[in-house]
């Protein structure tokens, strides 16, 4: 059958087009890439787990900011006013928590996507 | 025993062993891919770039975005398979940025495998090598990269098409112009030296 000598013929020729990586560098130039890749990694790994830690020491200083005044303030006569900036304070709070914790978690579990 | 003696099977569990080696935090271990696998993404990477210093920068990259996605291998294919589709992007991503692909569909005259001169058949393995080195220079980066793909590496057609992102009667078109013009350029080139010779 003609296509299966063809194919044949034409693998016989191709199989000398075969190349070999002529840059004798290149295992060893490759190699320094790849460590440093690795070094790369294990520091972003250990940066995300300080990220971690900062962010929940922020966020217990934050809690604390926001209810230890307030149970101290509670019998306070200027008891409005600081209600104002308690409830600012607690949508700062939420907004820096919404925004951290969505980077931390899309750079801790998703960053090979 | 070299590392091409190895059986396909046993070279899959090689290479799985050396997955978990590496992912286990042992770098050293890739070299063991960078070894088994550089001729033939350098082949690869040759027939689409067509030089040598091109396809070493998309190889050294692929073999890079390869350690980096290494945890995202889930073993559903063959480590070569996986790590050849990322030596076709990079490659690819190389002749886009050149935006010098050839690949526009051009008349072939009709040469069959007869038409190649015996004298190519007569000639030593690097006069040989050399021809067809030449001709696979001068046909256009999609047909070299088919070629290579379904004859030498021996990947089917459904394959090669899950491997270049191409349809199955795509590949197949493909195929089938880059074996006319394959011949065609060999023969053209053969003829022209001989004209030179004599």
């Amino acid at each position: 059958m003609e296509p299966v000598y063809e194919d044949i013929k034409l693998q016989n020729i191709l199989s000398k087009s075969r190349k070999e990586m002529p840059f004798r560098d290149f295992e060893d130039e490759l190699m320094i890439e790849i460590f440093k890749e690795g070094d790369r990694k294990r520091s972003v790994l250990k940066n995300i787990k300080l990220s971690w830690l900062f962010f929940i020491i922020g966020l217990i200083s934050g809690i604390a900011l926001i209810s230890v005044p307030s149970l101290l303030n509670e019998t306070a006569a200027d008891f409005t006013s600081y209600a104002a900036i308690l409830s600012i304070l607690m949508i700062a709070l939420c907004l820096i928590i919404l925004l951290f914790a969505e980077k931390l978690i899309r750079f801790s579990f998703f960053r090979d996507r | 025993m070299l590392i091409s003696q190895i059986s396909p099977g046993k070279k899959s569990r090689m290479d799985e062993l050396y997955i978990e080696k590496v992912l286990n935090g042992d770098i050293d271990a890739y070299k063991y891919f960078v070894r088994q696998y550089k001729d033939m993404a350098f082949t690869l990477a040759v027939s689409v770039l067509k030089s040598e210093f091109d396809a070493k920068d998309a190889v050294q990259e692929a073999f890079i975005i390869a350690f980096r996605k290494l945890k995202s291998f889930k073993g559903n294919s063959k480590f070569s398979t996986w790590f050849c589709r990322i030596v076709i992007n990079e490659a690819l991503k190389q002749v886009k940025k050149r935006e010098k692909d050839p690949c526009e569909f051009q008349d072939i005259p009709d040469v069959s495998p007869e038409d190649i001169p015996q004298s190519l058949v007569a000639m030593k393995d690097e006069q040989q090598k050399y021809f067809i080195d030449l001709a696979l220079q001068k046909i256009p980066s999609k047909e070299a990269l088919a070629l290579n793909l379904f004859y030498l590496e021996e990947y089917s057609v459904e394959e090669v098409s899950d491997l270049t992102g191409w349809s199955v009667s795509n590949v197949k078109v493909i195929l089938y112009r880059a074996r006319k013009n394959m011949y065609c350029e060999l023969s053209k080139t053969l003829r022209s030296e001989k004209k030179l010779l004599y």
